[in-house]
């Protein structure tokens, strides 16, 4: 009972918290208190509301869609048999196997009603779900319940994953490995972009020069060449040439090493894509001429006037970059053993676990939301001319 | 006179290529022209004429295809087309002679404050500390009438109009206090009115800090209020030069004559509003003879065989057409040519009051 | 030059030249008498004259003449031309130049070798096991399939099946870039023309932007699985062209939002042209150097975006004999045999890296030259 008062306090909290701060923005509240306008008033305040208000759209169409395409992809019937159904089972065990699964995954009632039920289930609203599995006896089966929580999220359960308990929240599968995606992920993405800077940057420097020419090729090559191919490429490089090892080991940080290096190389050849364009503009922008003219130094013109204006469209990326490698990469992790999140929506497919499947792009669809957004903000924080009060 | 003047930059038979697609083309033909100290010289023509081309080449500042193929600039005893480094132009761009370009809106970085641009130069030329630039800065933009100059010192170019920022770049060209500042179109991108008052302004700047002007322009009816000589350019070359009473009164060129007769400001009410025919040549093809000639209305055989030489018409005055040439039959001036002065002086009363309307 | 006045005698000395040197004006007179007469008919006035200002202009502007010269002055396109028309014969041809049967026969899951000399050298390479590995010889030219690739693959030559994978693989490539471009152009132009269309399209735009395709594609695959057998090839295209669209129309849409208000469509508009006639007739043509890259880079993409497929199991059953060049890649690449064995990997990479890179290089080539604003 403690946990949904809790959940509820948050959510009414939060609730008063919006409708006070568009109140307090609208005047009608403490339209004259200064300090309090400048707290619940603030532009950034109201746009990151707007934004994320206007996005629970494109978030609901998203549940919606994944909703529709799960229950034409996972048939009730034919998923239980696929996860349930084996030598040793009896029929009245599959049933109960059958029934507690489909409960839990919320095919009773219409589709309508499935609908709503999936939503409730999504939606951060407190409620109890258990863990619920059947003990096997000598001849007999029980029902028993393990442990019950106060959800905020409910994603549904997992079934027939090894290493992990059946009728297993998919939260307490899909967190650690987002972890440890995230951990590879980050190491990643520092390196594509302290690789991608300074190629974009050289590039544009010795504009259709030798280097120049090298890297435009190269970058088409990873454009034109299918990933997977091209991940090899660099295995057979990596752990051929360099005889890295071939199999991930969290403990082992040698064993990162040709996922990291691998995921480096690629990225950093669209990082600098998109450097080398910008700077480019820059190059040619007038106040780089008049710069120029005023007298300045090269070095000077460079640092102070094209790379700052080059990398302010760039900034917006950050956020993205950072929060993408929660989810993980599907070749790499998979090539490589990684136990990640890209690893997890394969292993749930041939293992019929649809929901962890479901977890996966409505959490995507979250964070991409929130990328959205994080970029927008820094954006305007290293850009003068983007205000949000327009 | 005007032997008495002392030449500040020489430019003698100057020629400018720029590598197109593998080709090369003259963009620049063969000019010659001095600038005198302390005056303005404005170069009238078309676009892609090659005005700005020309004064591109006193800062080194051609795009990256563009090349001197021939000719010197004399400006101080150096030659400036002899130049090749970066650092060699250090010593001349801004701190001897300072640009300000046609667009305001894009010359000065949207994403640095107008204070910083401003005192970046006054550290750089100068070598002020940064709490002396920002007090010399705001002095500037108070010369530049900026009102609030403190205030607007730390604001960015996105929140200035047009003629703020072009009086914001006219004041960054001051900050760098040059001998020779080149004035490229400075007004072409703004309202009329500010226009007016942006000329004013550098006319006046240029009394005090006695500096030589080079005025590019298209128009040539704003030449006549700032300008002490006037070079007219077609088609790569210089046609016609002399001081503003020569070019104005005692126009020899038929492409300067065109130019003036197209001015509105001496059209009267009942003559239609007269204009060239045609484009001018691409620079492309070769040019054979006059480049005028084939919009020429008094275009004679010769000038489509053979281009004409200068003809030295005074001491300050020269212009190269075959009409000046003894064999020439005497041709008629347009009717607008011949009125000039009186219309001229019809218009300068009008400009006059519209200036003084504007620093109400 | 010089500020000078020329003399009398100068200005003759140059008549004389101009006369020699301009045929309009040679006649039987001799020189000293045409000097006058010459003189004269120079310095006749004769106006402005249009036809005479057409010799200053350069050659007259034909779009397609400076694509193809600008396209063919590349030395690298004609490479990718020439390697491109030599993958395409092989693709064609390949199999019926060099074809070899398979090592060893399938019978119910288990492997009897085929008794043929070569398998003295199979046995040399490959384990003691049921794992036989024959590298590249007069035979198999690109040597033999790995029985770790898949049932299907056991004792298959190399070089025949990757001619078959590229056979099909460049067929839904081609497939998947005529249908992208044209529902990219449809919806695009659409997009861009029809305000009403631009939140929904964007909506929709936001909510693939935020969904992993992959996710989806797992997902559409699930359903699709028990009519794979049947409706293969329709089922791959459908999946890789279901959102490959979308990047198309968005670009489609802004050019048209920009040139739609330029004047000349406002003319057009308020002259009373219907929506249709000013797609077809005033922007279509605009669009031109866009369609024909995005033709050329969708193929590679396609053929790439197979690829992935067919490393998360979601292509053509092979089972079905519908092997493509994905196929053979990822399966190829299945266990790590290939590391030591790299035959397995660069007989299929030695086909899809250069088929790939040439239609890509092309297409950015091909962007370049159909570009008129490189035209000059």
């Amino acid at each position: 009972m403690a946990s949904y008062l809790i959940g509820y306090t948050i959510i009414g909290v939060l609730v008063i918290f919006v409708v006070f701060s568009v109140l307090v923005k609208k005047r009608i509240l403490f339209g004259n208190t200064v300090s309090v306008q400048k707290i619940f008033g603030h532009p950034l305040l109201h746009y990151s509301l707007r934004r994320i208000g206007s996005s629970l759209i494109s978030i609901a169409l998203a549940i919606i869609v994944t909703f529709f395409l799960l229950r034409l992809a996972y048939p009730a019937q034919a998923t239980c048999l696929k996860l349930f159904a084996g030598n040793h089972v009896s029929e009245d065990l599959f049933k109960l196997r059958c029934d507690t699964w489909k409960e839990e995954m919320g095919f009773s009632g219409s589709v309508l009603q499935q609908l709503g039920t999936f939503f409730y289930n999504i939606l951060p609203l407190p409620k109890n779900i258990c863990r619920t599995d059947i003990v096997i006896g000598n001849g007999t089966f029980s029902y028993e319940i393990y442990s019950c929580r106060a959800f905020v999220i409910n994603f549904g359960t997992i079934y027939n994953l090894p290493g992990f308990p059946d009728g297993g929240f998919v939260i307490d599968y899909m967190l650690p490995r987002m972890m440890t995606s995230f951990k590879v992920g980050i190491i990643a993405t520092v390196l594509e972009l302290g690789l991608g800077y300074p190629f974009g940057i050289l590039m544009a420097r010795y504009q259709n020069g030798i280097f120049d020419k090298i890297g435009k090729t190269y970058i088409m090559t990873i454009d034109a060449i299918p990933g997977v191919a091209y991940y090899y490429i660099w295995m057979a490089i990596l752990c051929g040439l360099f005889a890295l090892p071939r199999v991930y080991d969290p403990n082992n940080f040698l064993t990162w090493l040709p996922i990291i290096l691998t995921m480096g190389f690629t990225g950093m050849s669209g990082i600098g894509l998109w450097v080398r364009r910008y700077m480019v503009d820059e190059f040619n922008a007038d106040y780089v001429k008049f710069a120029r003219s005023k007298g300045l130094e090269e070095g000077r013109i460079m640092r102070i006037h094209i790379l700052r204006n080059a990398v302010v469209p760039l900034v917006r990326t950050f956020p993205s970059a950072v929060i993408g490698a929660l989810m993980g990469t599907y070749y790499l992790e998979n090539i490589y053993n990684v136990d990640g999140i890209g690893r997890a929506i394969i292993v749930a497919n041939s293992s019929y676990n649809s929901s962890l499947l479901v977890a996966v792009i409505i959490v995507s669809a979250l964070l991409s939301v929130i990328s959205y957004l994080l970029g927008d903000i820094v954006t305007a924080m290293v850009d003068p001319r983007i205000s949000f009060t327009s | 006179m005007a032997n008495e003047k002392e030449v500040v930059i020489d430019v003698k038979n100057l020629s400018v290529g720029f590598h197109v697609r593998g080709k090369k083309t003259n963009v620049i033909r063969n000019i010659s022209f001095p600038v005198y100290r302390g005056e303005t010289l404005a170069i009238v023509g078309e676009s892609g004429s090659g005005k700005s081309v020309t004064t591109k080449t006193f800062t080194g500042m051609l795009d990256s295809n563009g090349f001197i193929s021939g000719g010197s600039i004399i400006f101080d005893g150096l030659d400036l087309a002899k130049f090749k480094t970066n650092d060699d132009w250090l010593q001349i761009r801004g701190k001897r002679i300072a640009t300000i370009f046609q667009d305001p809106m894009t010359s000065l970085n949207p994403l640095l404050t107008i204070g910083y641009q401003i005192s970046e130069v006054l550290i750089l030329h100068h070598g002020l500390s940064k709490k002396e630039a920002k007090e010399e800065a705001i002095k500037l933009l108070a010369k530049v009438r900026i009102p609030n100059p403190e205030e607007r010192y730390n604001d960015y170019p996105f929140q200035y109009s047009g003629g703020m920022r072009q009086r914001v770049v006219i004041a960054i060209a001051l900050a760098c206090r040059p001998e020779v500042l080149i004035c490229d179109e400075p007004t072409t991108a703004l309202d009329v009115t500010v226009q007016a008052q942006i000329i004013a302004l550098i006319k006046e700047l240029q009394e005090e800090y006695k500096w030589t002007t080079i005025f590019i322009t298209h128009d040539l009816g704003v030449v006549a209020n700032v300008a002490d000589r006037i070079a007219v350019m077609y088609a790569g070359q210089i046609v016609e030069y002399g001081t503003v009473e020569d070019v104005f009164y005692h126009p020899e060129h038929p492409y300067t004559w065109a130019l003036l007769a197209s001015l509105p400001q001496l059209g009267t009410k009942d003559e239609p509003l007269s204009f060239i025919v045609g484009n001018p040549p691409s620079f492309a093809g070769e040019i054979i003879g006059d480049a005028f000639a084939p919009r020429n209305e008094y275009a004679m055989n010769i000038d489509f065989v053979m281009e004409p030489p200068i003809f030295k018409i005074s001491e300050t005055h020269w212009a190269k057409t075959w009409l000046l040439s003894p064999n020439a039959p005497k041709v008629k001036k347009p009717k607008v040519i011949e009125e000039l002065h009186l219309r001229m002086k019809g218009a300068a009363t009008e400009l006059k009051r519209q200036e003084g309307e504007d620093y109400e | 030059m010089a500020v000078k006045n020329l003399n009398e005698k100068d200005v003759e000395k140059l008549f004389r030249e101009v006369n020699e040197n301009d045929p309009r004006l040679a006649s039987s007179v001799p020189v000293e008498d045409k000097i006058d007469t010459n003189i004269k008919d120079l310095f006749t006035v004769v106006g402005s004259s249009e036809e005479k200002s057409e010799r200053l202009d350069s050659a007259p502007y034909s779009y397609w003449r400076m694509t193809f010269s600008h396209l063919f002055k590349n030395p690298l396109v004609i490479v990718c031309l020439v390697i491109l028309g030599i993958l395409l014969f092989f693709t064609l041809f390949g199999t019926l130049i060099h074809y070899y049967p398979p090592l060893t026969t399938n019978v119910e899951g288990k492997v009897i070798p085929n008794p043929t000399p070569d398998l003295i050298n199979m046995t040399k390479f490959g384990d003691p096991s049921n794992n036989y590995l024959l590298g590249p010889n007069s035979r198999n030219w690109f040597g033999v399939c790995f029985s770790g690739m898949g049932a299907f693959y056991r004792g298959q030559d190399m070089w025949s099946c990757v001619w078959k994978g590229t056979q099909l693989s460049m067929l839904l490539g081609v497939t998947v870039a005529v249908i992208d471009t044209v529902l990219g152009i449809l919806i695009g132009s659409l997009w861009g023309y029809f305000r009403w269309l631009d939140p929904i399209l964007i909506e929709f735009r936001n909510f693939v932007n935020n969904i992993p395709t992959l996710l989806l594609d797992i997902l559409l695959m699930q359903f699709f699985q028990p009519y794979m057998e049947r409706y293969g090839f329709l089922i791959i295209v459908f999946l890789l062209t279901a959102l490959g669209w979308l990047g198309l129309a968005g670009f489609v849409r802004n050019q048209i939002i920009i040139i739609r208000n330029r004047e000349y469509n406002i003319a057009s508009q308020t002259l009373g042209s219907s929506s249709k006639a000013m797609i077809t007739h005033n922007l279509l043509p605009y669009l031109i150097s866009v369609i024909v890259t995005v033709v050329s880079t969708a193929i590679p993409g396609a053929i790439s975006s197979e690829v992935g497929l067919a490393f998360f199991n979601l292509s053509f059953r092979v089972q079905d004999g519908d092997i493509t060049l994905g196929q053979i890649l990822t399966k190829a690449v299945a266990d790590q045999t290939w590391m030591r064995y790299p035959y397995l990997l660069i007989g299929p990479m030695a086909v899809m890296a250069p088929l790939t890179v040439c239609f890509f290089y092309l297409g950015l080539a091909l962007a370049d030259a159909t570009d008129p604003k490189t035209h000059r």
